[in-house]
């Protein structure tokens, strides 16, 4: 057990999960990744480079990847723009790569706790006629840790960018987490699926979220239920390809879905245009897609949705 | 882009020139990466063997960092247009020359955006005219081998496309250079250029482009002015940097 930051979680999940090189341009928030994947990899010459800007982190990362090796970077939401080509050309020429992205904080945000989730939408990063590049979104120090191991993995077997998204309260929550050198890398290392359910069995109500929101809506959850609520939690593990098959299959017996995301509601327009009765949802029963009510609980300025908060939202959709 | 390079551009030239220079060094083509982000200069890799990375424009000169990383064992070339080295991807120029990337640029640098048809670049001359400013471009022209010398770059070389047994000289070298080594060819570009300044031929801007070239110093046109006549927009051509002993700098 080691007591770590999110962001330095991802470094040495990075390295156990075979990252070679890394590349990148220092942005304050992501910045501990950059420390720790330079300390991490100092041993050996030129296998960590600080360059100029975010696309040329990104070049490099992919140039690597060429090469045979396998590199890693990390950037913050405020230059995601500056990404987006590199990683769609990345898909696009099959070449291996981990890219962690913190979420910006929002602008209009005040103390300790500022998370932000604005770029799901732009994270969704795939040229036409190919699936999105995988994006894993950890809620925990200790999943920054598993899915940096995870997705460097997946970066290098199929050949793909891999993205991490955190927010900015799990890359800075300093937890503990386990097998970085206690022998046990193997079991840490290994996502349990692209979703986490809590409670979802007998659900009439789902809470979809995920990051450090997830880990409000448990709480709000747990509260419901004591209230005589039948609530659940649906978190998506990994955000891109978004894990509609078995969100379906949670929400099997929910009469409403309640999408809570920090910012205007991009999560909860990608499930109503999939899952709602207005888009496509043919492997879903018709008896299920009519009944079924998808509210958004969105908060894009607070930089935080509180229990009480996704309770009271939980109370008035029940 | 157009889909063949402009005539006599002396593209062609370049780049048997380059194929016998490695030729002559006995290099494996097995062992060379070509990376380049398009431009006129992405012709070049046509004449070249080796394994090629076409990437988007601009980022040539990153992704071939990282390449050069995860393969000690093979030789990096990076091919550049003037618009590529200068402008999109200048500031990696800039920072690849700075850190010593294991990486050698070759620049062709026609002073103008030749692909779009007569858009400046950031080495087009001021005053040179293009189709989109008749009038003559305002901006000074930035100089691309200067700027790679002033930045750190190992070696720094210039010629013209049209210099025969110097340019074949001077890509022998480049080909072994230590790196971060840069270059620059300078090259007439006939459709977008030229006719909008009074030549007649592409053959006419070969005998201008010679003229400019100033031969058998180590300073650049720019050094001291009034040392020497020259005519307006001169370089000086073959190895700047090291430059020779008992050069004046």
């Amino acid at each position: 057990m080691k007591l770590l930051l999110g962001n330095e979680a991802i470094a040495h999940g990075a390295i156990a999960g075979g990252v070679t090189f890394f590349a990148g341009y220092p942005l304050a928030q992501s910045s501990e990744i950059d420390a720790a994947l330079i300390t991490l990899l100092g041993g050996r010459e030129g296998a960590a480079v600080l360059v100029e800007d975010t696309p040329a982190a990104l070049g490099a990362v992919l140039g690597a990847g060429a090469g045979g090796g396998l590199g890693a970077t990390a950037l913050t939401g405020d230059v995601l723009g500056s990404a987006e080509e590199l990683v769609r050309f990345g898909i696009e020429s099959k070449l291996p790569g981990l890219i962690a992205v913190i979420g910006a904080r929002p602008e209009s945000s005040r103390g300790v706790e500022r998370a932000g989730q604005t770029e799901v939408r732009r994270l969704r990063i795939g040229p036409a006629g190919s699936g999105p590049a995988p994006v894993w979104a950890p809620a925990s120090a200790q999943e920054c840790f598993t899915l940096a191991r995870a997705a460097s993995i997946e970066a290098r077997e199929q050949s793909t960018p891999a993205l991490l998204y955190v927010d900015d309260v799990v890359a800075h929550l300093r937890e503990p987490v386990a097998a970085i050198d206690d022998g046990l890398e193997r079991e840490a290392g290994v996502p349990a699926g692209p979703a986490e359910l809590y409670r979802t069995r007998d659900a009439t109500v789902l809470v979809v979220a995920f990051g450090i929101v997830a880990r409000a809506a448990r709480t709000a959850v747990r509260l419901a239920r004591e209230q005589g609520i039948r609530a659940g939690l649906f978190r998506p593990v990994r955000l891109w390809p978004f894990p509609f098959a078995e969100l379906e299959e949670a929400a099997a017996r929910a009469g409403v879905l309640l999408v809570a995301e920090l910012n205007e509601g991009q999560l909860h327009e990608a499930i109503a245009a999939r899952v709602g009765a207005a888009g496509p949802a043919a492997a879903r029963p018709r008896a299920a897609r009519d009944r079924q009510t998808i509210l958004s609980l969105s908060e894009p300025s607070e930089g935080m949705l509180r229990p009480g908060r996704i309770l009271d939202s939980l109370l008035e959709a029940a | 882009m157009s889909a063949t390079c402009a005539p006599a551009c002396g593209l062609d030239r370049l780049g048997q020139g380059l194929a016998e220079a490695f030729a002559r060094q006995g290099g494996v083509p097995a062992k060379r990466f070509v990376v380049t982000g398009g431009g006129c200069a992405a012709f070049v890799a046509g004449w070249v063997e080796g394994t090629l990375h076409r990437v988007p424009l601009g980022r040539s000169l990153p992704f071939a960092l990282g390449l050069a990383q995860a393969r000690p064992d093979r030789e990096v070339f990076v091919f550049l247009g003037d618009g590529e080295a200068a402008s999109v991807g200048g500031h990696h120029l800039l920072n690849a020359a700075r850190r010593g990337d294991r990486v050698r640029a070759l620049v062709v640098n026609n002073e103008v955006l030749g692909g779009t048809g007569g858009f400046p670049s950031p080495t087009t001359p001021r005053g040179g005219r293009t189709a989109i400013q008749p009038a003559g471009s305002e901006p000074r022209a930035l100089d691309v081998a200067e700027l790679a010398r002033a930045a750190g770059a190992a070696w720094v070389g210039r010629e013209t496309v049209t210099a025969g047994d110097a340019l074949a000289a001077l890509l022998r070298e480049f080909v072994g250079a230590p790196p971060f080594a840069l270059l620059e060819v300078r090259a007439p570009c006939y459709p977008a250029y030229g006719q909008w300044n009074g030549f007649a031929t592409p053959e006419a801007m070969h005998e201008a482009l010679e003229r400019r070239a100033l031969r058998g110093g180590n300073r650049s046109a720019h050094g001291r002015a009034g040392d020497v006549p020259v005519e307006a927009g001169a370089f000086h051509v073959g190895r700047l940097w090291p430059a020779a002993p008992g050069a004046t700098t």
